[in-house]
């Protein structure tokens, strides 16, 4: 029996040197499709994000590391450094 | 003594005299250095309640024990003085190479008191100290100032000095270093300008004593290592600090149209890429620094062109997004501007933007200052700076900062400062540990008092909810004690929080307690490294009390308090002061009017 995979659209933005983990043209920003039950991690993972030295955010909070991403979402991550 | 000469040169501008004075080792010992003996001198040396631009004022550059020592970024300096901007205490920090041609000198320290009676600039070589006239070069721009008073002193010497906006008494006013670099906030070039000392020029080959040379030297060599191999550093390299405009967007606290919002539709525009796109020459460093954060620019944009170092983020934050501008080459001909004139520009940006305010909700006309002054215009922030340098028609009421522009024309709640000093780069009802920051810090809206958005923002050296005020009091409390120390160590924050502390929220200074043993063999241990701190920070907490200071002023603008963002990740939010500081009182050991309680001052030796 094979089951049905739902597909979601969210939103993904890498700042800095992050950046250059999506083609060029995207400057940083791209919308991905994601299995359902795919956490933020999961999908930062998958595009070679060193989540063990990164700041993660979803819709600009930090979320809870189990949390499966929701429709619409917007994803976010830099390397966790000094400030302005 | 190791680590100090036990040497401060004051210099009477009144009658042109200079005095070598010695420190009790004691005493250097108890108060570290840079801000924390410097405090302690202003606080034996002027009545707190003198006028900032009086002769009474007293005008100090320190230097700590790492200032020019082989520790990575040990290569900073602190004015210190009462603020005309805010009427109470200021230091400002500032890097460059010029701190360590400081410490070169001989001196730990410089004092400055009285008022000359025409303009001078102080020359050191070495163990020759000379007042000089510097009537030639008043009225000139900062870089001009430095290239002639180099020309005729030593080349290789290294100039501190202000431009026309010090000499205007402008209470924005900086005092330059190197050109480019700032000690930046509260005025504090305003006051050299008021006794007429235009500049400073060291040259010198004094070298200070060290308790362990190999062991300083073997410490520094793997920490340069460290920096220079950490990839979260790098970020620091490539962008500079203006890769922050993102990141403070996406958490909706970007300072936008004088604080009305956080989140800014241009900031793709004015961010790290975009300037590395359009301006950047290279990255810069400060003397023998390993992180090499600053940046090097040229504009050729028509109408925009020049030269120099910046923007940093807190003048794009300022210059930029709070004044509703988004053309990057306007900003960056801004921060060129303040640079030689001598300006803060975040003191100028926002008293800007708060100008900009209110003219669009008609409390100033544009007949009044006979411009259509609105957010988004570029040219017209431009004009502004110009003027505000020189107190030119309307820019004479901006001089005056945003706090004296908005109460004179009673509305005060315009202007978005903590004690009279604007705020820097972060809205802190989606940060609120910079709420309580800025609302207890001993110069006012600083960040760099006590920056805990380096948590709550950046992750570093761990990441904590912005959105909560749970245990920060307790943080707030540590990381002001800590940039005490940062402060009085001579290191840069940058390294500082990243390196000399153990890498949790609570900010332990085992490395820095290490590094400080080396140079000055004092037995330091990270708690009586602390408390020292401590001791600093409630000695300036005694001055702000004697100079006027209540808990009435242990406070926000309106704004923060009762406005809630209306978007991005923080919206619904404003500071809950009122919940944070009562216990902020309590974790400092001050009574429930903020004075610190007898017993507190017993346990710090300031009884």
């Amino acid at each position: 029996m094979r089951g049905i995979i739902c597909l979601m659209k969210v939103k993904v933005k890498l700042i800095a040197t992050y950046r250059d983990l999506l083609p060029p043209e995207r400057r940083g920003k791209m919308e991905m499709e994601v299995a359902e039950g795919t956490t933020a991690v999961d999908l930062l993972i998958s595009l070679g994000v060193p989540i063990e030295e990164s700041v993660v955010l979803v819709d600009g909070r930090t979320p809870d590391p189990n949390q499966p991403l929701q429709e619409g979402d917007s994803v976010c991550a830099f390397s966790a450094t000094a400030g302005g | 003594m190791d680590g100090w000469y036990g040497k401060i040169l004051r210099v009477n501008l009144t009658d042109g005299t200079t005095t070598v004075e010695t420190v009790d080792p004691q005493f250097a010992k108890d108060y570290i250095g840079g801000r924390g003996w410097a405090i302690k001198y202003l606080m034996d040396g002027m009545n707190p309640k003198a006028d900032a631009l009086s002769p009474e004022n007293l005008l100090i550059f320190a230097t700590g024990p790492l200032t020019g020592s082989p520790a990575p970024t040990g290569n900073r300096y602190m004015v210190v003085t009462k603020s005309p901007l805010t009427g109470v205490l200021t230091n400002s920090n500032s890097g460059g190479d010029f701190p360590t041609w400081m410490k070169r000198t001989g001196f730990d320290m410089f004092i400055f008191e009285g008022r000359a009676e025409k303009p001078v600039y102080l020359w050191i070589n070495d163990d020759q100290v000379e007042i000089r006239s510097a009537e030639h070069v008043w009225g000139k721009q900062v870089p001009e100032t430095t290239d002639t008073l180099l020309a005729e002193t030593d080349r290789k010497a290294k100039v501190a000095c202000i431009g026309p906006a010090g000499e205007r008494l402008v209470k924005a006013a900086a005092i330059m270093n190197d050109k480019d670099r700032a000690a930046a906030r509260s005025g504090v070039g305003a006051v050299m300008g008021s006794k007429n000392l235009k500049a400073v020029v060291f040259q010198g080959t004094h070298q200070i004593g060290m308790a362990d040379r190999p062991g300083m030297k073997k410490l520094s060599m793997s920490m340069n290592q460290e920096v220079g191999h950490d990839s979260k550093t790098s970020v620091l390299r490539i962008y500079g600090t203006p890769y922050v405009p993102d990141v403070t967007n996406e958490l909706g606290i970007l300072p936008t149209r004088n604080f009305q919002t956080g989140r800014f539709e241009g900031v793709e525009n004015i961010n790290g890429p975009a300037l590395n796109e359009s301006f950047l020459i290279r990255p810069g460093a400060c003397f023998r620094c390993p992180i090499v954060c600053n940046r090097i620019t040229k504009v050729d944009v028509p109408g925009y062109e020049g030269e120099g170092e910046g923007p940093e983020y807190e003048s794009i934050g300022a210059l930029g997004s709070a004044c509703g501008v988004d053309n990057l080459a306007a900003i960056t001909k801004a921060n060129y501007l303040c640079n030689e004139y001598g300006m803060d520009t975040i003191t100028v940006g926002m008293t800007i933007a708060c100008a900009m305010e209110m003219c669009e909700a008609g409390i100033i006309s544009e007949e009044e200052i006979g411009y259509p002054l609105k957010f988004g215009d570029a040219d017209g922030m431009i004009e502004f700076v110009k003027k505000m340098a020189l107190r030119e028609g309307f820019g004479d009421k901006l001089a005056e900062g945003s706090y004296a522009l908005a109460e004179s024309y009673g509305h005060p709640e315009y202007s978005i400062t903590a004690k009279k000093l604007e705020f820097p780069g972060y809205d802190p009802r989606g940060a609120k540990g910079m709420g309580l920051l800025y609302a207890t810090s001993n110069i006012g809206a600083s960040h760099m008092s006590g920056d805990l958005a380096y948590a709550e923002v950046f992750g570093t050296p761990e990441k904590i909810d912005p959105l909560t005020i749970e245990n920060k009091p307790e943080l707030i409390k540590r990381f002001e004690d800590a940039f005490t120390l940062i402060d009085a160590s001579g290191l840069c924050v940058f390294l500082a929080v990243r390196y000399v502390f153990d890498k949790d929220v609570n900010l332990w200074p085992t490395r820095l307690t290490e590094l400080m043993n080396l140079t000055t063999g004092a037995d330091y241990t990270p708690a009586t490294l602390l408390q020292a701190a401590e001791r600093v920070f409630n000695l300036e907490r005694l001055f702000l009390l004697e100079a006027g200071v209540t808990k009435a002023d242990d406070t926000l603008p309106k704004r923060m308090l009762e406005e809630p963002l209306t978007e991005g990740p923080a919206a619904g939010q404003v500071v809950e002061l009122d919940e944070m500081l009562p216990r902020f009182y309590e974790v400092r050991g001050w009574d429930e009017e903020g004075v610190p309680t007898p017993e507190k001052l017993a346990e710090l030796g300031l009884e």
